[in-house]
């Protein structure tokens, strides 16, 4: 009988355990779980390249078969534009090209009296087009970008596109002088095919702007960054 | 074979987020609300165009397909997932895990939305769990169709087949060979396990020569002038009763009124050549002058031609108005600003936001007495005199333009949503110098 309680007993204990232990596996679960839906929610939804660090270097050729790298452009701030000429592509690329024509873009990248860290160079759109250089051409014509502030840079076959995990369209990267990510739109409120083109245009201009500020912290490799959910607050503010 | 095999069949870029559910369920309800707007548009542009605006089957001469790298080694591959299109006309098989689809020359008046449904079918001898379909372009949609029905998320058993319905807008494309992907994507995996090319050579309804009027420097009181040549297809114009030319600047004149329609010779028989005259008026404002030159019905849909149907000639209007020419350049009088355009940016509700606009005079007598007005009454304005940049004593004097300073402020009131604008400033002789004024207000975020 004692034997019986003691095993009884025992079993008890095992129980007390194995309930305790399930209760910690739960609630750790739990938490990964609270960790996952905040990181799922707070970061983007999409893969976009992290904002704050570099971006992956790449060599191109043009619509006239000229060809460019990306370091070739360090030092002037650059906004790079995918693209496929789908309406959204379309409704981003006709306001860009109001900002363009207006000089909005050299005046945001700090190239006036009023600036406080001027850059050198004015700021290059670098349009990366899903396709061939005749669509490519007949984008930037229908969207009146300017020329002589854009490259043009069929992507048929998608390796850029990929290599910056630039899907769905359009999307925004604005990189500084020294070629740091200060702007993706992949924010709950920018996503591609989602947000109005006049917020993108907003929101791309507040990168531009940025480029004129000290760059950020080194991030912490080890964990991405969540990206701001503000469109520049008191960068913007003069 | 001239193009590398990886260019045929470029797989989505890939993170381990993709995989997150919520975020997979969200991308499904964006290409199922996507995929159908698509298609209750075929539909209705079907009901007046007496065709099926999705599948043209002629295939056209196809490359011999070949998988690309990364899907020889398909997602799932190790574990025995494979998967495979079921053989039609017009399909390629690319093995192991590809196909090609060849919509071939596509007329987008009869078919504005290609549509095409594809058969996947599981030769394997595991499940396959299809997590989503990915397409590489916002004009792409893809659906997966099981028993008929369209579901978000599907498994595959062996032997079984699923459908993969599959629209492409070709309102917005460019004439010329596309060349559009759908991924599909298992949970759980970075890579595709199956990649559909589809690829269409797209025939233009309306097409403007040269695609965009750039006028450059003009001044004030020149009238240049420039000739815009436009095709047409005639059925697309009786379809909305006729058309008419307009431009979003009311500083830019379209002339000859009517214009004369003229039959290409050799043509398709079905498209005509109308030439128009594009002009700067005299009396346009200074500063940037940009818009847009776009086509509307003559006629409201209502009251359109008898023979077609309202939706039909709605369809038609969303088609012409698709498809613009912008006009573009710049208008300098006796005062100029720098930047030409006021833009805010975003800005979160509640925020003040200053802008600084330089204005040039080319005299001291053009900047006295400006005055400055915006039809919105969320922005104001102010006039000051700029701090003249110091100059090296060293250097030989240098003579400045005469300047002012124009600080434009958004009200931190502003209702959320776009801010279009403009901001007018008027001579003493009676010029305007229009400067557009752009911003987003967004919601102010609580905490």
């Amino acid at each position: 009988m004692p034997l019986l309680t003691q095993f009884r007993n025992t079993d008890r204990t095992l129980s007390s355990s194995r309930l305790r232990s399930f209760l910690a596996s739960l609630r750790l679960g739990l938490a990964a779980l609270c960790l996952f839906l905040t990181v799922s929610n707070g970061a983007a939804s999409d893969t976009a390249l992290p904002e704050n660090r570099t971006t992956p270097a790449f060599t191109r050729t043009d619509v006239d078969g000229t060809s460019h790298t990306l370091a070739e452009y360090r030092g002037r701030p650059v906004v790079i534009c995918f693209a496929c000429g789908c309406r959204w592509c379309h409704a981003f690329g006709t306001e860009w090209a109001q900002m363009q024509r207006g000089g909005v873009l050299t005046d945001a990248a700090g190239q006036t009296e009023a600036a406080s860290t001027p850059t050198s160079k004015p700021p290059i759109t670098l349009v990366v087009f899903m396709g061939d250089a005749a669509a490519a051409r007949a984008y930037a014509a229908a969207a009146g970008l300017d020329l002589k502030q854009t490259v043009l840079l069929p992507d048929a076959d998608f390796k850029l596109t990929r290599l910056y995990h630039a899907m769905p369209c359009p999307r925004l990267y604005v990189l500084d002088n020294n070629g740091l990510l200060r702007y993706v739109n992949s924010h709950a409120d920018d996503a591609p095919q989602k947000a109005a083109a006049a917020l993108l245009v907003a929101k791309t201009i507040n990168g531009l702007r940025r480029t004129t500020l000290p760059p950020p912290p080194a991030p912490n490799l080890t964990k991405r960054p969540a990206p701001k959910t503000g469109q520049g607050g008191k960068h913007d503010k003069k | 074979m001239t193009r590398s095999r990886e260019a045929q069949f470029p797989a989505p870029e890939a993170s381990e987020r993709q995989q997150r559910t919520h975020a997979v369920g969200r991308c499904l309800l964006t290409q199922a609300t996507g995929g159908l707007a698509l298609l209750g548009l075929a539909l209705s542009w079907g009901a007046q165009a007496q065709a099926t605006p999705g599948v043209q089957a002629q295939a056209t001469p196809v490359v011999q397909a070949q998988a690309p790298p990364e899907l020889q080694k398909p997602a799932g591959a190790d574990k025995g997932v494979l998967l495979n299109l079921v053989e039609e006309k017009g399909v390629k098989i690319a093995p192991p895990a590809g196909a090609i689809y060849a919509f071939g020359s596509i007329d987008r008046f009869l078919h504005p939305v290609l549509i095409h449904t594809f058969t996947l079918r599981n030769d394997g001898k595991i499940p396959v769990v299809i997590d989503r379909l990915q397409s590489s372009c916002g004009c792409t949609s893809a659906l997966l169709i099981a028993a008929g029905k369209e579901t978000a998320e599907y498994t595959l058993r062996p032997g079984t087949q699923v459908g993969i319905k599959v629209a492409i807008d070709t309102s917005k494309l460019a004439p010329g060979m596309i060349k559009k992907f759908v991924w599909v994507m298992m949970p759980g995996e970075t890579a595709p396990s199956f990649a559909i090319r589809l690829d269409a050579t797209i025939e233009g309804v309306l097409t403007f020569s040269p695609p965009a009027i750039e006028f450059g420097r003009v001044n004030a009181g020149e009238n240049p002038a420039q000739t815009l040549s436009v095709t047409l297809d005639k059925r697309l114009i009786n379809t909305v009763g006729g058309v008419r030319l307009v431009s979003s600047n009311p500083g830019i004149l379209i002339g000859p009124t009517p214009p004369v329609d003229t039959p290409i010779a050799g043509g398709d028989g079905h498209t005509v050549l109308r030439r128009y005259t594009i002009m700067v008026t005299p009396k346009a404002s200074l500063g940037v002058l940009s818009g847009t030159l776009s086509f509307v019905p003559l006629k409201s849909a209502a009251v359109a031609n008898k023979s077609n149907t309202k939706a039909a000639a709605e369809m038609a209007a969303t088609f012409l108005s698709a498809l613009t020419a912008p006009v573009t350049g710049e208008v300098f009088g006796k005062v100029s600003a720098r930047p030409g355009t006021v833009v805010f940016g975003a800005v979160t509700q509640g925020d003040s936001t200053t802008r600084r606009i330089t204005l040039v005079g080319k005299t001291e007598e053009a900047l006295k007495n400006l005055k400055v007005t915006s039809p919105s009454v969320w922005v104001t304005a102010k006039m000051s005199i700029p701090e003249r940049p110091k100059q090296d004593p060293a250097a030989p004097p240098q003579k400045l333009p005469p300047m002012l300073l124009l600080e434009v402020t958004l009200n931190p009131k502003t209702p959320p949503g776009a801010l279009q604008t403009q901001v007018i400033l008027t001579t003493q002789d009676g010029e305007r110098l229009v400067l557009p004024a752009f911003g987003y207000v967004t919601p102010a975020v609580k905490p």
